[in-house]
């Protein structure tokens, strides 16, 4: 009974003893979050094909523009961001002649609204407008925007890369096209 | 005629209005099984519409339709789906809150969301309370508060699409060149909101027409409706570096700008279905479906998910439990054919039906771990399932290898049925494959301290259920009893490992997780009371304080302590496991544990004046 006892309380005291140093010791450490970081994506999705119709009414297939970087920017007259965007990717398409195709679709349904847009610009816009890889496209019906590329909300600019992929979308006009960075980053992602 | 004539003028019968009754109804396999993101994972929409049917499951008119034709209906007519009588109002104080009359239980949609529109204030200030100081009638309004936003929500998912109620006037049509076609819903009307709203500011406003206006509303109000709708999540992240993979409703995803050809191509394989649904066309429908699902299966990020659909839908269907439960019964029917008449070889019949219903058992648990990628013990639903496959599993193991088969058997079906009811009773709502994502959402110490302690309850049941054989086997003077004590022995060792292994790793995890080894919260006092119990328990019958009798009952009151830790200190609401906390439990719980005093002290009053009568 006595070392029954002893042994009773030895295993008190040692559990006792383990209970403390776990407490004691095993404070709660302070871990880094893992931040999401940018992956090798290899398996971009196919643009769909489709023709367009320029101002000029010449129509062309987005096939036809493999090998080059195409920007794909839906807009409108009326949309603001548009207008204010607009000048800055003519600039891109002036800086690049031989890699960038802009393709600008425009979904005004009145194609007076857009010649009174391009007649109010300044000389530069004017310049770059006539560039040969600037092409205007119009979409009074929404088949492109909205039907294929779901764009409901302007403006929108898919950037498909030589191999016809889609490789990125930007959503308003918070993207400064005109910019050295992104022009740099721009050739470089899609060598 | 004869009988063969009769026969076969019935086949002939069947035979041509059999393919009529099938063209009839539409063939939901191919939508049941379309992808929809809820409760944190990708499931089928089988399992998200059995999840929306349970939330008005006191319904009597939704028994006779199944989930699937149930959602189907709230996605593609929403105007007839808010007219259907669903939600049970039978609470009269309820009834008066919101002002209805008569003795009519069942209200509609349409009903019942202009009466909580006018009770707004009345339910923010209920909002203000805590949950805890609800009253019945105040619980109630908020359940039917949320069930009727969340149908709403539902019903309101695919209203870009569906047609529209207030159609464009012919004139407008013509005058803003509009194509007809494109006049039909808001989704092909939003292409040419811009020659609408350039016609409206050249109107002077008093000169535009009523039906005009009335259009104008209508848009506003899908928009509205639709504005934050982000409950039905079909579509994936189209983006390759688009790093969430949160899914998103239509409306949302193309309002946000996440939309894209992919997203594009699948809503409209959504619209086609949604167009053969209010035509009632079966062929289309079927095409449709069948594209959707097709198109779904190709999405990048279904990959892991892809066969998992397939599964769950089986899973639903096919009801692994209910078969369980058919072997449990007949086990126990075996077993007591065999009690009543011990000359009849009916052991191996028992252990065999015992087997098959804990197979499908297992096969349940096995597909629920595929399915929802954890360990079987996520919810109290799932804990008392794998608890219940434990007491089978130990009851099987313990009659192959002993010869007292039949009492074994008969323990181990009586345990698998009353953990089954248990476990129906925790999931009133209907078992919807829900994931825990609280505390528990750790799979590797889901897989190692909760399965432990859990097999550890699963065993002290059994360990218990023993214990009260012998006190019945006392009272009804078998004298042979005392064969199951060291059986019972034996178990409480096991049951003791267990439960203390995994209370020790509860502490390990705890640790980890909050920084602390042990800190009295309530579940982890009540793991060590079922620790100490055996322990006190144990202790006593080998150095001889406690009697065979007195053993047998502690151990018989093992039951008790196992319950209050289990559910007991969910009831208390505090501490970091109230994952499984149900109102209402707290009766139920109390009955049993004085019904198991009452009996245990009452078995072994009577077995300890027999024993001395005896003597």
């Amino acid at each position: 009974m006595k070392l029954n006892l002893i042994l009773l309380l030895l295993f008190t005291i040692v559990a006792l003893g383990i209970t403390t140093y776990l407490n004691h010791f095993s404070r709660p450490q302070i871990l880094s979050v893992p931040q999401p970081t940018d992956q090798e994506i290899t398996n971009f999705p196919p643009a769909p094909t489709f023709s367009f119709t320029t101002l000029d009414q010449k129509s062309y297939e987005i096939t036809e523009f493999k090998g080059k970087i195409i920007i794909l920017n839906f807009w409108a007259s009326w949309c603001a961001p548009c207008v204010v965007e607009f000048p800055k990717l003519l600039e891109l398409a002036s800086q690049e002649p031989e890699n960038i195709i802009l393709i600008a679709i425009s979904v005004d349904a009145d194609k007076q609204n857009i010649d009174t847009f391009f007649n109010k610009m300044g000389a530069d816009f004017q310049k770059n407008i006539h560039q040969k890889n600037v092409l205007i496209g119009w979409d009074p019906n929404k088949a492109i925007s909205q039907d294929l590329f779901q764009t409901i909300l302007y403006p929108e600019t898919y950037i498909i890369g030589r191999d016809l992929t889609l490789r990125r979308k930007i959503v308003g006009a918070d993207t400064d096209f005109s910019s050295e960075a992104f022009r740099k980053n721009l050739l470089k992602e899609l060598h | 005629m004869t009988k063969h004539t009769y026969l076969l003028t019935i086949l002939c019968f069947f035979s041509l209005i059999g393919p009529a009754l099938a063209q009839n109804t539409l063939d939901m396999r191919f939508f049941s099984k379309l992808p929809i993101q809820h409760d944190g994972r990708i499931k089928p929409m089988e399992s998200f519409a059995r999840h929306l049917n349970a939330k008005l499951q006191s319904n009597p008119n939704l028994e006779n339709q199944t989930a699937i034709y149930f959602i189907a209906e709230a996605f593609f007519d929403p105007a007839k789906f808010s007219v259907k009588p669903l939600f049970d109002v039978s609470d009269s104080k309820l009834k008066q809150t919101l002002g209805l009359n008569g003795k009519q239980p069942l209200f509609s949609l349409s009903v019942i969301i202009p009466l909580l529109q006018k009770k707004r204030s009345f339910l923010e200030k209920i909002l203000e309370k805590n949950p805890n100081e609800w009253n019945e009638t105040e619980k109630k309004l908020y359940d039917l508060y949320e069930t009727a936003s969340l149908l709403k929500s539902v019903m309101t998912s695919f209203q870009i699409f569906l047609p529209l109620k207030i159609p464009l006037p012919e004139r407008l049509i013509s005058e803003l060149n509009i194509p007809a076609s494109d006049a039909e819903t808001y989704l092909t009307f939003k292409k040419h909101e811009e020659r609408f709203k350039t016609y409206l500011q050249k109107q002077p406003p008093e000169q535009i027409r009523e039906d005009v206006k009335a259009f104008l509303f209508q848009i506003t109000a899908i928009e509205q409706n639709t504005d934050r709708q982000n409950f039905v999540r079909i579509l994936p992240p189209e983006w390759p570096l688009n790093t969430s993979d949160e899914w998103n409703s239509p409306w949302i995803l193309i309002n946000t700008g996440l939309s894209g050809p992919e997203s594009a191509a699948y809503i409209s394989q959504w619209e086609r279905m949604a167009a053969a649904y209010r035509d009632n066309s079966p062929a289309e429908w079927r095409q449709a479906s069948q594209s959707a699902l097709n198109h779904a299966l190709e999405f990048k990020n279904i990959d892991t998910t892809k066969n998992k659909l397939n599964l769950e839908v089986t899973y639903l269907t096919l009801n692994p439990y209910f078969f369980t439960l058919i072997f449990y019964a007949l086990t126990l029917g075996i077993c007591l054919i065999a009690f009543m008449k011990p000359e009849l070889p009916l052991s191996i019949l028992g252990l065999t039906t015992l087997i098959s219903g804990s197979l499908f058992q297992m096969i349940a648990i096995i597909m629920r771990i595929i399915i929802l990628e954890r360990p079987p013990v996520s919810t109290l639903f799932e804990s008392i399932l794998f608890v219940s496959l434990i007491c089978v599993a130990t009851s099987l193991i313990m009659a192959i290898l002993r010869k007292d088969k039949t009492f074994l058997i008969f323990i181990g079906a009586l345990l698998g049925i009353l953990f089954y009811y248990l476990g129906a009773y925790f999931a009133k709502s209907g078992d919807t494959l829900q994931v825990l994502t609280a505390v528990l959402d750790t799979s590797f110490w889901l897989g190692t301290h909760v399965i432990i302690i859990t097999a550890g309850y699963g065993l002290c049941a059994i360990t218990a259920m023993v214990a009260h054989f012998y006190l019945f086997k006392c009272v009804f003077n078998d004298n042979n009893a005392s064969y199951l004590v060291p059986l019972t022995l034996k178990l409480a060792l096991a049951s003791l490992l267990l439960t203390t292994v995994g209370t020790i790793l509860g502490g390990i995890w705890a640790d980890q997780s909050w920084g602390r080894f042990w800190g009295w919260d309530p579940k982890e006092n009540g793991a060590l009371l079922i620790v100490l119990w055996l322990i006190w328990a144990i202790h006593g019958k080998i150095a001889g304080q406690l009697k065979d009798l007195g053993f047998m009952a502690c151990i018989a009151l093992l039951n008790i302590i196992v319950a209050l830790a289990w559910f007991g200190v969910n009831l208390l609401n505090v501490g970091l496991h109230s994952y499984g906390f149900i109102n209402g439990i707290a009766y139920g719980l109390s009955a049993f544990c004085i019904a198991e005093i009452v009996l245990i002290a009452v078995l072994t009053y009577i077995s300890i004046r027999k024993f001395k009568h005896e003597a």
